[in-house]
């Protein structure tokens, strides 16, 4: 009897294929919804044609027209509807997004609600003139180059903390070169690679 | 003598002489930095006042009795000056006694500025360092801070409003300095006047004199270098090394700085760079 | 292969590793920690463009830049209360360096420096024209028009009934364009009962008046090198303190000796060369005594003063040094040599001042020192008392005939300018009881002279409108309520502030919409001038606060209203008008000097730009920087008593005491301080409101609703620096 107890059924290393198959299986649905179920696509409040603007646009105006330096240095970042107004005082193409734009804000007197992509949290400090005058970046080593693009790239919002895909990075896998990540370790790397001050006050405010 | 690593060191001269005590420069630093009011204030332990003006008075009968004024900032202390209990610490190091207790690395010391940072979204409210500030210039916020009926309008976007449960304390109006690099960056100069606290600005009376103490073009350094025999610090025998220095020509108000008991003879210590 | 339990588990932990191997639990935990540091209900204020506009507050005669910020984004928690956020809008207030008389410095006072919240702070904020529905006793909204015809239907009834004179005024200041617009309504109404915040502005004017001939004199403080200060708080809120402190900063760095006299060793006492502690109230016969020494020593100027011999009379039989021993508390020697050092120094000059709260203080004392400058020469010498230059201002625009018919329609009744007389005849209705009052941008059941005297009057009063920023003591008395701007919401503007030896003009303007249903004093008493229509409108043709001010300053508007102040730009030298020592006046005003009371203590309020005392109120950051010398408890005012007298009076540090006049009492916490005069209790003032919000509703006891106002023994004006009072242990 006791024997008969002790006594082992054989077991087929075959099985652990279904250890494998748990972990192909689950690591791909983690690989696959890892950005949808965090993130969520917000609109923005309308469509920004920045080809259409551009230099080589019917607008033909340059960056800097719009996404200016202020006198003191502090970047204005993405501009008022008073500079949309200079030119939109009245529609003047046949886009919805235009008609939109003049008849809800400019005529409601109302700010664009934009969803910015790059917003970092109340407490960082980000100096535009630090690494575009200072260190001679350009905009597109972060913002990528959308300075061309015809549509808006869609705004994630992390449905947790509340903050844009932009700040976490689009790969998923995390790394990407050159490095698209806004997070306070990216800034820290970089600035240790260039030999810069690292010391809190930097960018905390 | 300050430690002098870096490129700048800034810090701050206040003429005692000159201080009305008015609170100015309090309050000048309280709508500069976003200091909110709770709804009982003198609950002194709970308040949080970045620069308090401290009165002192030189305790003798009427009518000698005169009275004179400390305001405090933080003191943004280099530390390692082998000060009267530290006679041999490391010169090369800084021992900021915030700085060195920190768990969670919310507080450090900028080699560049010589400015003690405290950022109050790393900080974890163990409230270490508000125990080993010897001079109470770190506050702890025991309350959210309520902004009632349309008050949150007039906060300022340089500088982050606090939470509860995190320690903050006086930066030496960081921002000012990011603010002015900024300009410089853009084509500007940067100025001895370009980056000025904000209680420097608001003091009526010119008693605080704010700037680098290692430039000696700044006026703090003239000031230092002119009046040395006039200058003093707060606390000095602990060896904290503070970059705030103070000036009188009253010897009772140079006694106030310190723990001296009755009849000691006052330290002097050398000052200036 | 059978699906059982070992081949799930197998399964399972496969799953549980494979998404291990995925980013998801990762990026899942470092986004919990993030969301563990999301604090919504912590205000994230929006960024923007920054400008800076130039203004004037004038409360404190302060000329500052306030920082705007102009906001793309608004944060979707900011305050927003009718859906439309609002974009531009003022971080801070700071000094301004270009103003001449701050030498630079660009400093202000803690009032200037958080004039933001008094703005912003929305529950004490009059906002919208309310009327008391008096069986409810809740205020309902109304319109502006609304309101407007309800106070001109009303002001036109009484006129109508001929009964103009019941319509009593208010207002803070007599001297600036919304008191001007007061005054020019009130005489062209017919009501003679106009009255304004006490001030020692008027004293001085009427000193000066009396013995020069010229009411507009300051003390040149900046060229003064010897400066002998007869009581006055020079450092705790004298004229404007800007100014004062960068003349105090001169004379540090110039070697400018200040010789202090005053009962308590207050932070001008300590920062002077040398105080003088002498008995409260006594600068007077101080500066008598000084006097006769100069007189006796022949230290005093060459020159004609008239009266000389009356004058010399007077001092050698009531105040020689020795008969000013017993009031001052001095020895006749300290005088002496006080009066020698005063009567040798160059470029000295003696200052009189205000009391807590710009109190206006006697006419004799005022009148001492005025004599003891002119026996010392130093009128209209550098250093000196100067005469003021003119303002560049045109009075007014009133037709001739409107405005004399107005004036002659209030002559016809007796009435009162004196807020004290007034309280106290309205109040006994001799000769008649007031039906309507109407305060204009001031606070007279706060601030007093006798607050409780004029919120008793008001509580009388039928029909009680307020033109007021805040729901204020007296606002909260009123049947209606008209939203007033503050000086960063509507135009406005001051005048020299007291005793500056240079004439100065403030203005600010509108740089912000806080409360957008707010108007100036101005525009809403012209609005009301309009809508009365006849001598009023006719006395008033003005459309606007704005309009008035343009036609006062004509070209020199646009440029005033940019820079936000205009200064003249030399102190004029040189003085060319007689001297009358009048030295009766002098013995009349003096001669009636309170004696004590046979009450334990004198209660004196301490001045201090800490708890600021003017038309503005304390703000919740000036309460943060109180320490506990000031408040204690959250609500406990502390009075300072000189540790002798309490021992006498068998009390101890931090005792609870309750402090009793016969105007009211208040409770208090006792603190010994040397420095305070033995037989004296002070206090601060500026605290005790009964209104504010939670920030400074309760915070301590005021000190004019304890103080006992007496009348000038000449002019008749409040005096209230001086109080007796009983102190029980509690």
């Amino acid at each position: 009897m006791t024997e008969q107890g002790h006594e082992h059924k054989r077991r087929s290393p075959a099985d652990w294929w279904l250890f494998v198959v748990g972990l192909v299986l689950f690591s791909a649905i983690g690989w696959v919804v890892t950005p949808a179920i965090i993130y969520a696509e917000k609109p923005q409040p309308l469509n920004f044609n920045h080809k259409l603007h551009g230099p080589d646009g019917d607008a033909g105006k340059s960056c800097e027209d719009c996404h200016s330096f202020r006198d003191d240095g502090s970047f204005a970042g993405i501009p008022r509807v008073e500079s949309c107004l200079e030119c939109h005082e009245e529609v003047m193409g046949e886009t919805p997004d235009e008609k939109k734009l003049v008849e809800v804000y400019i005529k409601g007197k109302k700010p664009i609600p934009w969803r910015v992509y790059a917003k970092q949290p109340p407490c960082v400090y980000f100096s535009h003139a630090a690494h575009v005058k200072n260190a001679g970046m350009e905009c597109t080593e972060c913002h990528g180059d959308h300075g061309t693009t015809e549509k808006l790239r869609p705004y994630q919002e992390n449905r947790l903390t509340g903050y844009s895909r932009d700040i976490w990075g689009w790969a998923i896998h995390g790394w990407a070169d050159p490095p698209e990540r806004m997070k306070m370790d990216d800034c820290a790397d970089c600035h240790r690679e260039n030999g810069v001050r690292e010391a809190c006050f930097v960018c905390h405010k | 003598m300050p430690v002098a690593t870096g490129e700048h060191l800034y810090g701050m001269v206040i003429d005692v002489d000159k201080c009305t005590g008015c609170g100015a420069c309090s309050v000048a630093c309280m709508s500069e930095n976003n200091i909110g009011t709770l709804p009982d204030e003198t609950d002194k332990i709970r308040s949080i006042t970045w620069l308090r003006v401290y009165q002192i008075d030189n305790g003798r009968p009427y009518p000698d009795t005169e009275v004179a004024f400390f305001p405090r900032p933080c003191m943004h202390c280099g530390g390692s000056w082998g000060g009267f209990f530290q006679q041999d610490a490391d010169p090369e190091g800084h021992h900021t006694p915030c700085v060195s207790v920190c768990p969670a690395t919310a507080t450090d010391y900028d080699d560049e500025t010589g400015i003690v940072s405290q950022i109050p979204t790393r900080c974890i409210g163990c409230r270490y360092c508000v125990a080993a500030c010897p001079y109470h210039a770190r506050y702890f916020n025991w309350y959210d801070v309520p902004w009632p009926g349309g008050l949150e309008q007039s906060l300022s976007p340089y500088v982050a409003p606090r939470m509860r449960g995190v320690v903050e304390k006086c930066t030496f109006c960081y921002h000012r300095y990011q603010q002015a690099r900024d300009k410089e960056f853009a084509g500007g100069e940067f100025g001895e006047m370009d980056y000025q606290t904000a209680c420097t600005e608001a003091c009526p009376s010119g008693a605080i004199t704010f700037g680098d103490l290692n430039n000696p073009e700044h006026q703090v350094s003239k000031l230092l270098r002119q009046r040395h025999k006039h200058a003093f610090r707060l606390l000095e025998r602990l060896g904290t090394n503070p970059k705030v220095y103070y000036m009188t020509k009253r010897e009772w108000v140079r006694k106030r700085a310190d723990n001296y008991l009755p009849g000691e003879k006052i330290h002097r210590f050398a000052v200036g760079s | 292969m059978d699906w059982d339990r070992r081949a799930f588990v197998k399964f399972a932990v496969g799953g549980v590793t494979g998404l291990h191997l995925s980013p998801l639990v990762w990026k899942l935990m470092d986004d919990v920690s993030i969301w563990t540091q999301n604090w919504s209900w912590v205000p994230n204020p929006a960024d923007g463009a920054l400008a800076k506009a130039n203004s004037f507050n004038p409360a404190t005669g302060t000329a500052v830049k306030v920082r705007l910020i102009n906001s793309r984004i608004i944060p979707k928690d900011a305050y927003n209360p009718d859906g439309k956020a609002p974009r531009t809008r003022a971080i801070r207030v700071e000094g301004n360096p270009e103003y001449p008389l701050g030498l630079g410095i660009g400093g202000v006072v803690p009032q200037d420096a958080s004039a933001l919240q008094n703005a912003y702070l929305g529950d004490v904020r009059v906002k919208a024209p309310m009327v008391l529905d008096k069986t409810t006793g809740v205020y309902k909204e109304i319109s502006w028009g609304a309101a407007i015809d309800m106070v001109a239907g009303k002001l036109a009834q009484l006129k109508k009934a001929d009964q103009a004179q019941r319509v009593v005024a208010f207002g803070d200041n007599p001297d600036n364009t919304t008191g001007q617009i007061l005054k020019a309504f009130m005489a062209a109404y017919g009501s003679p009962n106009l009255a304004f915040a006490p001030r020692a502005e008027d004293t001085l004017a009427l000193a000066a008046g009396l013995m020069l001939s010229q009411p507009e004199i300051g003390f040149d403080l900046l060229g003064a090198k010897y400066i002998l200060s007869l009581g006055t708080p020079l450092l705790e809120g004298f004229g404007a303190p800007v100014a004062v402190r960068a003349a105090f900063t001169k004379w540090r760095q110039g070697g400018a000796k200040l010789v202090q006299v005053e009962d308590r060793a207050s932070v001008t006492a300590s920062q002077a060369a040398k105080w003088v502690a002498c008995a409260p109230g006594s600068q007077g016969v101080l500066a008598l005594a000084m006097c006769q020494v100069l007189l006796a020593k022949g230290l005093a100027a060459e020159g004609s003063l008239n009266g000389l011999d009356d004058f010399k009379a007077l001092v050698d039989s009531k105040f020689t040094p020795k008969a000013a021993a017993h009031a001052t508390g001095l020895k006749p020697v300290a005088i002496e040599a006080l009066a020698v050092e005063f009567g040798q120094a160059k470029q000295a000059v003696a200052v009189c001042g205000p009391g807590p709260g710009n109190e206006p203080g006697r006419l004799g004392d005022f009148m001492a020192v005025l004599a003891l400058n002119a026996l010392k020469g130093n009128l209209g010498k550098p250093g000196g008392v100067v005469v003021r230059g003119a303002l560049p201002l045109k009075p007014l625009a009133a037709p001739a005939g409107a405005s004399a018919a107005g004036l002659k329609g209030a002559a016809r009744y007796a009435g009162h300018s004196n807020p004290l007389t007034m309280a106290a005849a309205a109040l006994a209705g001799d000769p008649y009881k007031p039906k309507m009052a109407i305060i204009a941008g001031a606070n007279p059941a706060y601030r007093g002279p006798q607050a409780g005297t004029f919120a008793k009057m008001l509580r009388q009063v039928p029909f009680v409108v307020a033109i007021s920023s805040y729901l204020d003591e007296s606002a909260t008395l009123a049947d209606l309520l008209l939203p007033a701007g503050t000086f960063l919401e509507s135009w406005g503007d001051a005048v020299t502030p007291y005793g500056q030896a240079q004439a100065s003009y403030g203005l600010h303007k509108p740089l912000l919409k806080i409360q957008p249903k707010s108007k100036a004093v101005g525009d809403a008493l012209l609005m009301l001038a309009a809508k009365l229509g006849g001598e009023v409108a006719a006395a008033l043709p003005y459309k606007s606060m704005a309009e008035a001010l343009k036609a006062r300053l004509g070209d020199g508007f646009k440029k005033v209203a940019e820079k936000g102040w205009w200064v003249q730009e030399k102190v004029s030298y040189g003085f060319n008008g007689s001297v009358d020592l009048q030295a009766a006046t002098i013995a009349k005003s003096l001669g009636h000097q309170a004696a004590s009371h046979g009450h334990s203590l004198t209660l004196a309020a301490v001045p201090s730009l800490r708890t600021c005392n003017n038309s503005e109120p304390i703000t919740p950051h000036m309460i943060k920087i109180l320490t506990d010398d000031t408040l204690r408890f959250k609500d406990q005012t502390v009075v300072e008593i000189n540790p002798e007298t309490a021992k006498h009076l068998h009390l101890h540090d931090g005792d609870l005491v309750t402090v009793d006049s016969t105007e009211g009492g208040f409770q208090a916490r006792v603190k010994f301080f040397a420095g305070a005069r033995p037989g004296m209790l002070y206090m601060p003032v500026g605290l005790g409101h009964t209104a504010f919000g939670f920030y400074r509703r309760g915070r301590g006891g005021n000190y004019n609703a304890v103080a006992k106002a007496e009348a000038d023994a000449v002019t008749g004006l409040p005096v209230w620096g001086l109080t007796p009072v009983h102190v029980r242990k509690v």
